[in-house]
């Protein structure tokens, strides 16, 4: 008994090392193909390729491009959206402080030039400037506007 | 096109290699070991261009000529000193860790294997940073907000240092947006390329750090099998390509236990390893605030290795040349956290005597962090630790008397760091839940590549472990040894 226990035990030795470096290699492997997934999903995205979507930063640097030449090159400008408030909002606002770097973006209306970032449809942006004391400087389309800002 | 997108970093690449070389291991200066000392340069010359950009801006401003003309004068001056070392260069002839040859088929295997982990990884990374080119959240709002406003500031170039783009960390340094605009400044342009290229170059180097150095303390085999285990762990990828600087920080902890533990090996060979080591820790904290708190935590694992071993007097002479290393680049670290950081971390703002004894004697903020902690240890990684216990068993472990030092410098050091972290998840300002749901995968991350370096240190290699009755099986465990 003792004899065949140390036996399977001898084998066992012998073996895990080989258990060992399997285990672990599948284990590593399994876990890079799911790294291909994406790459899968990328690839079917544009398997007809019609166009290419940029991403959600770039599209932003495209629309406001236009502020670019209406904007001082430093300096800090207002921030006024139809945003809701919560998540979202604030990261639409993050978006845009940084494809305008280097000019501050402040998040409120009360800056002497303010950026208007509109993106609900249902929104009426002359109601929206009456409320909050804004006035239209350029529209620049797709929701951007150039405005003067409220008095503190 | 690709080498004038290059050219910025290859003379701090060439510098540093030449320091890798100097400091490294190997009889030979550029052969020996020559994927370690690449690793090894590649975070070296971001730490340093780094440092030389900012310097710059602080003493003379924007000026784009003015940079390249200094910088090369700077570089070519460090060149010709360095090369003038290695003249006296004294040749170290290391014995690689493990005295068991590989058997060819296996060492094939183990490469294939590897090439067949790189490729989805380096595919997936690509693909990511098509995706995301300007980073996730953290890269808009922090890292590549910084390097837009250093770029593109001019005389304003401070204008990112005002409450206005403060977050909850307007502290945190600028290795990696000081990189990113350097690199913007010598090509006057701003491809989006450039950040994921450091990104990918962290994140690769790190996975090229941890195989290559344990391709030498262990086994070739040993190295590949620690890059797999890295290549195979999907978070390290696509944290990676985000462009966020856990990465980053996760490559200058290893880089810093790696020279530690060639130190140990060099035996008084490559004293200059000590300031190499130093200048890892530096660029740590000049990375993200976690590696200011990782260069205590280095100090007090070489005194708890080094006093009882050889006492304090040979302490005393590693920190003199440890410090001359890491002094210059904390230096730049605390003249840009005093003069010109808006603010202090909230995490540190928001602490008072009351409130904090408040917090650490909440015993319910223990429990969660623990649960916390313990969960994700179980499941981190993707092979995680529960695989590498299981492999650890079936392998046996071994310890080398050449690399005790280095090894207990690594676990000293990744326990400190890993109870450092659980106690600013004990006093977060920020509720508990909340730091965890936040950053504890990203603190994991900074720690990962280390301790897969430590595990693959420890653990018996297959070479070792396929030896019948080897002669070495006096010196190690297996789960079966142990039972019998």
């Amino acid at each position: 008994m003792t004899s065949a226990l140390s036996s399977i035990l001898k084998r066992a030795t012998i073996v895990s090392p080989f258990v060992g470096m399997l285990f672990l290699l599948l284990v590593s492997l399994f876990s890079t193909i799911k790294l291909t997934k994406p790459t899968e999903q990328f690839a079917s995205r544009f398997a007809g390729i019609t166009e290419i979507v940029p991403d959600n930063v770039t599209l932003h640097e495209r629309r406001v491009s236009g502020l670019r030449t209406l904007l001082p090159p430093h300096g800090t400008v207002g921030y006024a959206t139809d945003d809701d408030a919560g998540y979202a909002r604030y990261e639409k606002y993050l978006t845009i402080r940084y494809v305008l770097a280097p000019i501050l973006v402040e998040d409120s209306p009360h800056v002497a030039l303010v950026v208007g970032n509109f993106t609900q449809p249902a929104t009426d942006p002359q109601q929206f400037l009456r409320q909050r004391n804004l006035t239209l400087i350029k529209d620049l389309g797709q929701g951007v506007l150039l405005l003067e800002g409220a008095p503190r | 096109m690709i080498v004038s997108l290059l050219l910025p970093i290859l003379p701090p690449l060439a510098l540093s290699f030449l320091l890798a070389g100097l400091w490294g291991p190997g009889p030979h200066l550029f052969r020996s070991h020559f994927l370690l000392k690449v690793c090894l340069a590649v975070g070296l010359a971001l730490g340093i261009s780094s440092c030389t950009y900012f310097v710059w801006l602080l003493i003379a401003g924007p000026s784009r000529m003015g940079l390249i003309v200094s910088e090369s004068i700077a570089f070519i001056a460090a060149a010709s000193l360095l090369f003038y070392a290695l003249k006296k260069r004294v040749a170290w002839d290391d014995v690689n860790g493990c005295s068991q040859p590989m058997s060819k088929g296996l060492l094939i295997a183990l490469s294939a294997c590897t090439l067949v982990a790189l490729i989805p990884s380096l595919t997936r990374f690509v693909f990511l940073s098509l995706s995301a080119p300007h980073g996730e959240i953290d890269a808009l709002t922090i890292w590549n907000l910084r390097a837009r406003f250093l770029a593109r500031g001019d005389e304003q170039w401070l204008d990112s240092f005002t409450g206005l783009l403060t977050t909850r960390v307007p502290d945190y340094p600028l290795l990696l947006p000081a990189s990113i605009a350097r690199w913007w400044t010598y090509l006057g342009d701003e491809p989006t390329v450039v950040p994921a290229l450091v990104a990918m170059l962290f994140t690769f180097t790190t996975i090229g750090l941890a195989a290559s150095s344990l391709g030498l303390f262990r086994s070739r085999g040993q190295g590949l099998l620690a890059g797999i285990v890295l290549l195979g762990t999907p978070f390290l990828i696509r944290h990676g390509a985000s462009q966020y600087a856990d990465v980053p920080l996760g490559f200058f902890i290893l880089a810093t236990v790696v020279a530690f533990c060639l130190h140990e090996r060099a035996a008084g060979h490559r004293p200059g390893l000590l300031a190499m080591a130093g200048l890892m820790t530096g660029f740590a904290a000049w990375t993200k605030n976690e590696g200011l708190f990782f260069i205590p935590i280095v100090i007090l694992a070489r005194l708890l290795v080094v006093v009882p071993e050889r006492g304090w007097l040979s302490y005393w002479n590693e920190m003199r040349v440890f410090a001359a290393g890491l002094f210059p680049v904390l230096l730049i670290v605390f003249l840009f956290k005093l003069h010109i950081a808006p603010g202090l971390s909230q995490i540190v703002a928001d602490q008072g005597a009351t409130t904090t004894i408040e917090r650490l004697s909440d015993a319910s903020r223990y429990i969660e962090a623990g649960q916390a902690f313990f969960k994700k240890a179980a499941r981190f990684g993707h092979p995680g630790l529960a695989v590498l216990l299981v492999y650890l068993l079936l392998m046996g472990w071994r310890t080398n008397e050449a690399d005790r030092s280095g090894f207990l410098t690594t676990g000293v050091t990744l326990g400190l760091m890993l109870a450092g972290y659980f106690m600013v998840f004990i006093i977060t300002p920020h509720g508990v839940r909340y730091q965890i749901e936040t950053s504890l995968d990203r603190l994991w991350m900074q720690l990962w590549p280390t301790a897969v370096f430590l595990f693959f240190l420890f653990v018996k290699t297959p070479e070792e472990a396929m030896v019948r009755n080897s002669p070495l099986s006096g010196e190690g465990n297996t789960l079966s040894q142990v039972r019998a």
